[in-house]
């Protein structure tokens, strides 16, 4: 009994542990994106410099009409052709600077992603509707000011990034992490409820045992079976439960010796 | 009766000498209008006659790349002619303008809805960038910057250049504004919209000037874009990364700096959290992405410095009216000095 106990508190509390991971792998990383420039426009990236954090995802979406393949130069990472209109995403698991290039044109077609510690601050993307309050003030003719007061009730999607979303993906390692936990949880789950399932076909089958053992000991008139048959399961209640101390008594006793 | 009529006649007699001098006058006032009337008809169209015979020629060298484009609105009167210059590169251009006579400047063709012709065509006349503004004049499927722009003339013979320079001091100022906001983690464009505000770009200008670091970034930013051979780039994109380093670092420009970056993106994003980025950021190592980037920027942009040309536009008048030779209708008779040199033109056979 202690065992299962145990087992479920364990399995409540690794539940517990696992439910905060989806959150954590939304808000471990901003997600940007790095255009790879399409026609009418200088060959290149844009922005050709950018500084992320650690754990950062940079997707490349690729405006130019023909694939493009994007590889850095220290053989970070390296994407397959990326076909017009597409995108393919790398996440940055350490710092550093990463110069990068298509494999198609590497002299003129080239970026540099520079990742830094999460705890280095780096600029804030400004808040759309601040921007637009104060691009109205300068082109009225006016000086904005020094603090730009937004009115009382801003929506949830002004105060998001305009350029960022949740990440929905979070690093390799905490993917295997995270599956393994749940791999655990769930088996102990299913552990604990065949414990509970086992124990309770123990008990059926021992009152069983007992009410055969009772017919043995004191048969019930066969004619008055169904009218007295409360009264008597009423009578053998008592019996029952001391046969039951008795048993669980000696069980004990044979676990202690177990024990021993 | 005799006396009655006598004394009409006298009547008439007597009010004649007093009614003729306002007729004189109302006859002389209407020869007066006339003369004015067709004195100004006439100087009009002496002007108008005047205005017809040139008109505005438009040519442009040295436009190798698309991206970077001249284009003719409207140059029929030359008193507003209206042409357009346009920016799909990433690199600020500094205008230098010349004229004959001196003082024919373009001006913006609308200013009142057009804030970067207005801004931009001031007293440092600059060529913005594509995404340093948010407007989108493309609908999103080019990136340009446009400068509408009006120019008048009053007669033929004149003429103003425009000439396109992306290593002028002020647009390699702006480029280098570009840079640190994306090296600080601006990710977004379009963010610059501080420099349309009255007396931003001045304010800005006269903050970096005062800066040693940045001078000297600037400096080098320039050899860097302007060295032919683009192995010889890293040593001015290495030089420019330790003045990004001291300038970064030094606690007396880092305010300075800080304050001009939140004016530039309009004050949009708040003073403190530039200076936190600033004094953050001067603690990592962002050399290399700032040598990577300046390379990049030199190979992908090969061709656009001034070793082959800086762009130039050329706005001229020219006459229409072909000159010709009327012969006077009543040749003189009299002898001319040939007479006089008889001996000329033996000497010259």
């Amino acid at each position: 009994m202690k065992k299962i106990g145990s087992c479920f508190v364990v399995s409540l509390l690794l539940l517990g542990i696992f439910s905060l991971f989806p959150q954590r792998a939304t808000a471990i990383g901003d997600v940007t994106i790095v255009q790879i420039n399409g026609a009418g426009q200088l060959p290149g990236f844009t922005p050709a410099l950018l500084t992320i954090h650690m754990y950062d995802t940079v997707v490349f979406v690729n405006r130019a009409p023909t694939p493009y393949a994007v590889t850095a130069a220290d053989t970070s990472f390296s994407s397959p052709a990326i076909p017009a209109g597409q995108q393919w995403h790398v996440t940055f698991g350490s710092v550093g600077a990463h110069e990068y290039h298509t494999t198609e044109s590497p002299q003129r077609m080239s970026g540099e992603i520079l990742v830094v510690a999460n705890s280095v601050s780096l600029l804030p993307t400004p808040v759309p509707q601040v921007e637009a309050t104060a691009l109205a003030i300068i082109k009225a003719g006016k000086h904005p000011p020094d603090v730009i007061v937004l009115p009382a009730t801003p929506t949830p999607a002004l105060t998001r990034k305009a350029h960022t979303t949740d990440v929905p993906f979070a690093p390799p390692l905490l993917f295997i992490g995270g599956g393994v936990l749940l791999l655990l949880v769930v088996l102990l789950l299913i552990f604990g409820i065949y414990a509970l399932y086992r124990r309770h076909q123990k008990r059926v089958h021992e009152e069983e045992e007992m009410e055969n053992l009772l017919e043995e000991i004191a048969p019930v008139p066969t004619a008055h079976k169904p009218r007295v048959e409360v009264t008597q399961k009423a009578k053998r209640r008592p019996l029952l439960a001391g046969l039951r101390r008795q048993r669980s008594h000696h069980s004990d006793e044979d676990d202690e010796d177990d024990d021993e | 009766m005799n006396n009655a009529m006598r004394h009409v006649f006298s009547r008439q007699a007597g009010s004649a000498p007093t009614r003729r001098p306002y007729l004189r006058w109302f006859v002389t006032l209407w020869f007066v209008l006339l003369l004015v009337v067709g004195g100004l008809a006439s100087v009009t169209a002496h002007t108008t006659d005047a205005v017809a015979p040139y008109t505005v020629t438009i040519t442009s060298t040295n436009f190798r790349m698309p991206l970077v484009t001249l284009a003719t609105d409207d140059i029929s009167d030359a008193g507003n002619a209206r042409f357009s210059l346009q920016n799909g590169t990433p690199l600020w251009y500094g205008i230098t303008l010349t004229s004959t006579p001196s003082g024919i400047v373009p001006t913006a063709a609308n200013p009142a809805n057009d804030p970067v012709s207005a801004t931009f065509l001031g007293t440092m006349p600059l060529l913005p960038p594509m995404q340093v503004f948010p407007f989108d004049q493309w609908n999103g499927s080019y990136h340009f910057e446009t400068l509408k722009l009006k120019a008048a003339f009053s007669g033929p013979g004149q003429q103003l250049q425009l000439e396109l320079n992306p290593i002028e001091p002020h647009a390699v100022t702006l480029d280098i504004l570009t840079l640190l906001l994306q090296l600080l983690g601006q990710k977004q464009g379009n963010v610059q919209i501080g420099l349309l505000e009255t007396g931003a770009l001045q304010d800005v200008f006269a903050v970096l000037n005062d800066s040693k670091d940045f001078t000297a970034l600037r400096q080098n930013y320039s050899q860097a874009l302007t060295t032919p051979d683009a192995a010889a780039v890293l040593p001015h994109a290495y030089a420019c990364a330790i003045n990004i380093t001291n300038l970064l670092s030094d606690a007396s420009e880092q305010a300075a700096l800080a304050d001009v970056l939140w004016k530039v993106q309009g004050k949009a994003v708040a003073r403190e959290a530039i200076l936190k980025a600033i004094v953050d950021l001067a603690q990592t190592q962002f050399g290399l992405a700032v040598e990577g980037y300046i390379n990049n920027v030199v190979g992908a942009m090969a061709g656009m410095f001034p070793q082959s040309g800086n762009p130039v536009v050329l706005l001229q008048t020219v006459s229409t009216v072909t000159p010709s030779v009327t012969p006077s209708q009543s040749p003189t008779d009299t002898p001319t000095h040939v007479s006089a040199t008889p001996s000329a033109i033996s000497k010259g056979v």
